[in-house]
């Protein structure tokens, strides 16, 4: 998947996730502030990794704002956050 | 005691030495407060609490270091108490509840002698018996006149029961009430009595009116909160627990405040009155007693300015001290007169033990209160939950601290199921022949970790920085530091 | 999550949800700020609860009413904000707020950039300011203490000279700094211009762009509205905190001047401020006296005033050749 622009997902609502996506030409990096770091920190990178790995994504600069959601929100948030950053700007 | 030592030498007209003192700074100078001393205050004014604050940075300002600090609980009004610590002023600390900033600070080892967690019953019993012995008492009150009789419904900002209070004015050896409201007038009925009080210092302002009492406390309207509490009133009809002078006691937290809506309808419905609700009172408690479902009222701390007004007003509506409320030594303690319980809870794991004191991050974040004393009292208690709250499970393979023992509760009432502790054969027993599904409690670990994920491991060091003291003195659990 | 609440967007023609965010925002002890773009309200039925606006990447008129605390109302807002920013390709984003909000204002993803007594800037993007920083101390000419200026120069007057050449020689190095901000009716580049063409021949002066920090909208709201207001007196302490804690250093400035504000009241309670804040850093303020023209000081605005009467020749004696010519040319 080609990066075109930045995107933003999600909200900061108890239980969802704010995914921001900026596309960059350095090595693609990760920054998570969570409300559940300590507990399941190391999940939720994964998870996102393993999405960007499934689209090919290797240069792009990740920032996640999440305040408890469950991986199936996450999932959902980091992929709408790409098809938007794919598409071209209007 | 040294206030009642009479000298009967001079048989004139008594001299009338006055308690009341111009400020505290004096005061403490009075006292002759000394290094390693073990003052206490009590929470009675929850987030809005000014006395704390006030007498601790006035010790601090006078150098005095090492002090025990004994509150009943501590609340965000406490939550910079860190700087306490740092300047030395603060040695240890007893209390029932550890949150905030404060809570943050003890979990990451900024005290280096470890916190007591004490429940309310607890507390007293430690008082009572002498294991605490307390110099001196800082107690804030209201409503206070010239003499020391001190209450919590009357004054510029009421508190109402001041249950937690009484027991320190009756056993610690140097009394001082701090009031904002002085009155030539007699203040009676009392929490306090003049007799149990050395000195008086009139304040400009005991506390922050809006965050000691909220107006009315909210009426629930999440469903998730409402469907516990409907499936927790029909497991207690079940079980037969609704007949006619029965007594029973809920949390002030979301589902156990709803159960209380739920068991109206049923009371109404069976033509029941209950004989008393007991503990934190709420404007919806005074709501069933003044409908006449309940016929007393018992408060250790009243909730909003609703029973405020009913413990002023309502004859029925009974200020009790911690000891009488829930103190194990005590033989007439009113927990043990509790036909059902409803608690919350932080975790609840596989063996039913409860933590209310750390968040799943290992953090102090709650309170023991009332807890374990109610849970070991009642004839049946029942913890309500969620089964998960966002991402963190409630229902676990262990909970994290174990402030009550699995061998005190009976049920667990979540969104996803009801478990039923497996030494109480006689629940199950009731339940099986009811519309109420029980669910293995292992089963609703299973799902909950099926929605959150397994969480890591929180990484500890070896330093304890918090003994949980059950509710009889002993030890039950420790907490550690979080790294 | 589980209240009936809905959502409204405000944009700037719609003056009657303008004109009921005000009031709202008034029974909070704040005001509406006009400039703003974009405002998102949360009601109860028909009742406004919550706040929030934005001009461009400013978040500010934020606020809730006190009976709903504690919903993540702010939280809601926000999200909904940045969402809405990003889709207009506005990305750094930053909130001037009561200092009360910092810590829910930093679970979203904000950070402190200057503190004051009453109110905090904040910025989701901590490198923004970092930067500006690193721009700022890129013009530094010497290392010797240097004075400052800041001016709008719109346009550039023989009133603005006295005080640039009064500086100049009583300094090592003079940093006149223009404020970016373009509201002003001479465009910001025939500002800059028209400023480095009038003291080209004076060795030491140098003039740099102000950027956001100085004298902005976001540092300064009501800079440009001339509102004096309660908040007049925070805006005053972050923007002069900003420049002596911060910016001042990149140029070792220790002295700065200003001119002598006879007419707008705003200005010269700001430079009543001046006088009181920038000692703390270490740097002297220097008051000077207006140049007089007939027993009238020269002000931008009356050139401004002039030009649109279209009196041009009456403008040559107040302002330097570069802007006599620039007017000329505007004529043409």
């Amino acid at each position: 998947m080609e990066l075109l622009n930045r995107a933003i997902s999600g909200t900061m609502e108890s239980s969802d996730i704010m995914v921001e996506i900026i596309p960059w030409d350095k090595d693609l990096e990760i920054n998570l502030k969570s409300d559940v770091k300590e507990q399941y920190g190391k999940q939720i990178i994964a998870l996102v990794k393993a999405i960007l790995d499934e689209n090919g994504v290797k240069k792009a600069c990740i920032n996640l704002k999440d305040k408890g959601a469950l991986d199936f929100v996450i999932s959902a948030r980091v992929k709408t956050a790409l098809y938007r950053a794919a598409r071209r700007s209007q | 005691m040294d206030r009642y030592k009479i000298n009967f030498k001079d048989k004139g007209k008594i001299k009338r030495k006055s308690k009341v003192r111009k400020n505290i700074e004096n005061l403490i100078d009075e006292l002759e407060i000394k290094d390693a001393m073990t003052i206490s205050f009590h929470h009675h004014f929850r987030n809005g609490d000014l006395i704390g604050s006030m007498v601790m940075d006035i010790l601090d300002r006078k150098g005095i270091k090492n002090l025990t600090i004994f509150p009943s609980s501590l609340t965000s009004a406490h939550d910079d108490f860190g700087k306490y610590i740092k300047s030395g002023l603060i040695g240890k600390i007893c209390t029932s509840g550890l949150r905030g900033k404060l809570g943050q600070d003890i979990s990451s080892g900024l005290l280096e002698e470890p916190v007591v967690v004490r429940s309310h019953g607890g507390r007293a019993r430690a008082i009572v018996q002498g294991d605490e012995k307390i110099d001196i008492a800082f107690l804030g009150a209201p409503h206070c006149d010239v003499q020391g009789n001190a209450n919590g419904f009357e004054g510029n900002s009421p508190c109402g029961s001041l249950g937690y209070a009484k027991v320190d004015a009756k056993y610690a050896d140097k009394v001082v009430v701090l009031t904002d409201d002085l009155t030539e007038e007699i203040a009676m009925p009392y929490s306090i009595p003049a007799y149990d009080v050395d000195y008086i210092v009139e304040v400009d302002s005991i506390g922050i009116k809006e965050k000691i009492m909220s107006g009315a406390t909210r009426s629930v309207t999440n469903p998730k909160e409402l469907l516990i509490a409907k499936k927790t009133a029909q497991v207690i009809e079940e079980l037969n627990i609704v007949q006619n002078n029965f007594s029973f006691q809920t949390g002030s937290g979301g589902s156990s405040l709803a159960v209380a809506q739920f068991l109206r309808e049923s009371m109404i419905r069976k033509d029941v009155k209950a004989d008393f609700a007991l503990g934190g009172i709420t404007g919806h408690m005074v709501n069933l007693h003044e409908e006449g479902l309940v016929k007393k009222l018992l408060d250790v701390q009243s909730f909003d300015l609703s029973a405020v007004s009913s413990l002023k007003n309502n004859k029925n509506h009974f200020e009790i001290d911690a000891s009488f409320y829930a103190d194990i030594s005590n033989p007439g303690n009113a927990v043990n007169r509790l036909d059902v319980v409803i608690l919350s809870a932080l975790e609840i794991d596989t063996k039913f033990n409860v933590n209310v004191i750390t968040g799943s991050d290992g953090v102090f974040r709650g309170a023991s209160g009332g807890h374990s004393d109610t849970a070991a009292g009642s004839k049946v208690c029942i913890v309500v939950a969620p089964l998960v709250r966002g991402r963190i499970a409630t229902v676990k393979e262990k909970v994290l601290n174990i402030v009550t023992p699995g061998s005190t509760i009976d049920v667990l009432v979540t969104d996803h199921g009801v478990a039923v502790n497996p030494n109480r054969k006689d629940i199950i027993d009731k339940l099986k022949e009811s519309k109420v599904k029980i669910i293995d409690i292992n089963d609703l670990r299973e799902m909950a970790e099926k929605i959150t994920g397994k969480p890591e491991k929180i990484n500890y060091t070896d330093k304890v920085v918090g003994l949980i003291e059950y509710r009889d003195g002993s030890i039950i659990d420790k907490v550690y530091q979080v790294k | 999550m589980f209240d009936n609440f809905s959502k409204k967007y405000i944009y700037s023609q719609n003056t009657r949800g303008r004109k009921t965010t005000s009031d709202f925002l008034k029974t909070l002890g704040l005001s509406f700020d006009e400039n703003v773009n974009i405002t998102i309200n949360i009601l109860d039925g028909k009742r406004i609860i919550a706040t929030a606006s934005a001009e461009k990447n400013l978040i500010k008129c934020i606020g809730v009413d006190e009976n709903y605390r504690s919903k993540g109302l702010m939280n809601t807002l926000i999200s909904e904000i940045i969402s809405h920013q990003y889709d207009n390709n506005i990305y750094d984003l930053s909130i001037i707020t009561k200092i009360e909000n910092e810590k829910v204002i930093q679970s979203l993803g904000f950070e402190t950039i200057c503190e004051t007594e009453n109110i905090i800037l904040m910025e989701n993007n901590k490198n923004k300011f970092k930067k500006y920083l690193e721009n700022i101390s890129k013009n530094k000419v010497a290392n010797e203490q240097s004075s400052a200026i800041v001016m709008n120069l719109n346009p550039i007057t023989k009133g603005h000279m006295y005080l640039i050449e009064k500086a100049s020689k009583e300094s090592e190095q003079v940093y006149i700094f223009i404020v970016s901000e373009d509201k002003s009716k001479v465009p910001f580049e025939t500002r800059v211009k028209l400023a480095k063409e009038s003291t080209k021949f004076l060795k030491n002066v140098k003039i740099i762009e102000g950027g956001d920090y100085i004298i902005s909208s976001k540092t300064f709201p009501t800079y440009f509205s001339k509102n004096v207001d309660e908040w007049i007196n925070n805006y005053c302490n972050l923007d002069l905190k900003l420049f002596g804690k911060y910016i001042a250093k990149e140029l070792n400035i220790r002295k700065r001047y200003v001119g002598k504000e006879p007419y707008c009241e705003l200005t010269s309670f700001y430079n009543k401020k001046m006088k009181e804040i920038l000692p703390l850093y270490n740097i002297q303020v220097t008051e000077i006296e207006r140049l007089e023209k007939n027993q009238k000081a020269i002000s931008a605005s009356l050139v401004r005033k002039l030009a649109e009467e279209g009196n041009i020749s009456q403008i040559k004696e107040l302002v330097p050749e570069a802007t006599y010519k620039y007017y000329i040319s505007k004529e043409d």
